[in-house]
């Protein structure tokens, strides 16, 4: 569901102006009750790691449009995917976070109105 | 006036010519009511004679309103004054009714054959007067026929179901002689019909509603509507007419806050329901015309027209239809007894569509309704009229207290979101679009479901309720509030399933992007915070898998085309 409808530029607006962006951060960030240990099902870690993926692939897509792009820089957003991708001891420390952070992080420097911003 | 009365003239001069006995009104058999019936049935008049006489007068009025509809609609009627004398209950009447003896009743004037006649005459002109020119109706009320005319229906009701109760203890021999149940039925038909038609304007409404006998009048026109005038009664004898004339003014009455009370604290509501179900849709092309409405017995067309009159009647009641003020009680009541989607359609002015569903079997996600639940409703109906105390005026919470308690096993279990049942909905994907009434607000009501089912929901791990405004008291049958569920539940999984559908229409999610303090964003971002354990994730997790599965599919095509030289064979294997 939410893949059908984060590419959407009216979607990423609402997300913005309603200010549900940091929802989406939370959930990305927060470390999973069973990490760095072999504890809980395998089935139950593939669930995991399924909707991190997904809430990733969704950030991603947001972030392409210029109303979250602006919104994660202006406030603490990007600072938070850069704790995720330097493994900050309070966020989730999956692979599957860092890459997905990294990701966002490389589209906000490289986007020409973001990216000099976060030079700032 | 007199070309009309000439042209009569010469209608009956070819009969005088060729030697044919024109009849006069009194005939041989009129010695049978010479002596004590003679007096009898002339009371209030001077002598037999003098009624015969206002009779012959009245018939020729009848007519001449007959025949010249439309020269007579330029005339007021100017003699309502002494036509209703000649009706008027006479005292030896009123108190027959007051004594609640049968022979008493049954020997009273207004009861012997030409009496009856007369009076049946009478009545019948007073219609026509005001079927020719609906003004004469005003002038009527004015005239306070409103309640001479329902102090008749009284006398004649109670007349009626006195003379089925003698038939039936064959009790007769005792009685002299009475008119027959075709010509009360005649009378009460005229009356009925008089009565629907001045509730048409607002003076008669006014005049009715301020009767002082309002409760047991509106109790005889229940009995007009729910078949017991000719139930007890023996031969074919049809009560047809009656009952479609008393359709007919219960929506007229019921533009009247006060008197659409009162009409439902008398108990209207159950005969018009079980009218409803009585409908035939197999005959609904044939064109039902005033011909067809016969006296002969309960024939399927009739049944047909009734069953539309009563939607009507019951849409006037509720106030689903515009004309009538909203009562909150009834609606509720029969948001109970049809199902909302069902009762949704009382606002509509075709009745067809609503009485069609209710006699057939229907699977759609805006309407779910076959034979149990058909059933279920008669078994209710059946229940109410034999445990409803008769003869009693009921408050609104009183009478609709059967329903309060009434479900339908068949719905039980069906999540119902803004008169849409989810099942159902999902069942059918895209093709169950088009049965939504209204796409946005559904769509909205299906958010606004999944929101407050996860704000009651315990989530844990830091979850932090979606900002809500508090949904106003909603009115109207469309908004009804579906309570919401644990996220654990079924119900939950398919409203997080119809939301999905909803979320490829074109355009639709736009909308509701679009307006202040929206909570989809909120809706749809919470989703990834549900328990990796329920339903709900699972199902989302299935999908998010089957799309990433379907997109490297198709990466894999369009690689694999790409390395192809035919360039025709690349386009249709990437097609």
């Amino acid at each position: 569901m939410l893949n059908v409808v984060s590419p959407r530029q009216c979607f990423a607006d609402s997300v913005a102006k309603e200010g549900a962006l940091w929802r989406l951060l939370s959930v990305l960030e927060r470390p999973d009750d069973n990490e760095g240990t072999t504890r809980g099902s395998s089935e139950q870690m593939l669930k995991a790691t399924q909707r991190k993926v997904q809430g990733w692939s969704v950030l991603s897509a947001l972030s392409s449009s210029p109303s979250i792009a602006t919104k994660l820089i202006s406030s603490s957003g990007w600072l938070e995917l850069l704790g995720v991708l330097a493994g900050y001891s309070a966020f989730t420390k999956s692979w599957t976070a860092r890459t997905g952070a990294a990701k966002t992080l490389s589209r906000l420097l490289w986007d020409p109105v973001t990216g000099p911003l976060i030079g700032k | 006036m007199f070309e009309a009365i000439q042209s009569s003239y010469e209608l009956l001069l070819p009969l005088i010519d060729s030697g044919e006995k024109i009849r006069v009104f009194v005939e041989a058999d009129d010695s049978l009511e010479e002596g004590v019936g003679e007096h009898t049935s002339a009371e209030g008049f001077g002598d037999r004679a003098q009624m015969q006489a206002m009779l012959v007068l009245v018939k020729t009025q009848l007519l001449i309103c007959r025949r010249y509809e439309r020269a007579m609609s330029r005339y007021k009627y100017p003699a309502y004054r002494v036509l209703l004398g000649c009706i008027k209950l006479p005292s030896s009447c009123q108190e027959a009714l007051g004594d609640g003896d049968s022979t008493t009743l049954l020997n009273t004037s207004l009861v012997k054959p030409k009496r009856a006649e007369f009076v049946q005459t009478s009545v019948e002109l007073l219609y026509r007067t005001c079927l020719v020119s609906p003004l004469n109706s005003e002038e009527l009320v004015a005239e306070s026929g409103v309640v001479l005319l329902v102090s008749l229906l009284d006398f004649y009701t109670k007349v009626l179901v006195t003379l089925s109760e003698v038939t039936q203890g064959d009790r007769m021999k005792s009685i002299d002689d009475v008119a027959s149940p075709e010509v009360i039925l005649g009378i009460i038909s005229h009356v009925v019909h008089t009565l629907a038609g001045v509730a048409y304007f607002e003076s008669g409404r006014a005049a009715i509603e301020s009767s002082e006998v309002l409760s047991p009048f509106l109790f005889n026109w229940r009995h007009c509507v729910d078949g017991r005038l000719v139930a007890g009664l023996k031969g074919k004898l049809s009560d047809n007419m009656i009952r479609r004339f008393a359709l007919e003014g219960i929506a007229n009455m019921a533009k009247n806050k006060s008197l659409q009370e009162h009409l439902v604290a008398c108990g209207m509501i159950w005969p018009l329901v079980r009218l409803m179900l009585r409908y035939d849709p197999t005959l609904e092309d044939r064109q039902s015309s005033q011909d067809d409405l016969d006296e002969t017995g309960m024939s399927v067309i009739s049944s047909n027209t009734q069953a539309r009159l009563a939607v009507r009647a019951l849409g006037m009641l509720s106030g689903a239809l515009e004309e009538a003020p909203r009562n909150e009680a009834v609606t509720l009541g029969l948001v109970s007894l049809l199902t909302a989607p069902i009762a949704l359609m009382l606002r509509n002015k075709r009745t067809s569509e609503i009485l069609r569903i209710l006699n057939a079997n229907v699977e759609k996600a805006n309407i779910i309704w076959n034979v149990a639940m058909r059933d279920q409703l008669e078994a209710l109906l059946t229940k109410v009229g034999k445990e409803r105390p008769e003869g009693a005026s009921l408050t609104p919470n009183e009478e609709l207290k059967p329903i309060t308690e009434f479900t339908y096993e068949a719905l039980k279990g069906e999540l119902c979101i803004c008169g849409v049942y989810i099942r159902v909905f999902n069942k059918d994907g895209k093709d169950a679009l088009s049965c939504v009434p209204n796409l946005p607000r559904f769509t909205k009501a299906v958010v606004e479901f999944v929101a407050k089912s996860m704000n009651r929901s315990d989530i844990g791990n830091g979850w932090t309720k979606i900002p809500m405004e508090d949904t106003p008291h909603v009115h109207a049958i469309e908004d009804s509030i579906t309570e919401p569920v644990d996220i654990h539940d079924p119900a939950f999984l398919l409203s997080v399933n119809a939301l999905q559908t909803l979320i490829r229409v074109d355009g639709l999610f736009e909308e509701l992007l679009a307006e202040a303090s929206s909570i989809v964003p909120w809706v749809l971002l919470s989703l990834l915070e549900l328990p990796l354990q329920s339903e709900v994730c699972l199902f989302l997790c299935c999908r998010a898998y089957f799309c990433d599965l379907r997109h490297v599919y198709c990466c894999l095509t369009i690689q694999f085309a790409r390395r192809l030289q035919n360039r025709h064979l690349r386009l249709a294997v990437i097609c």
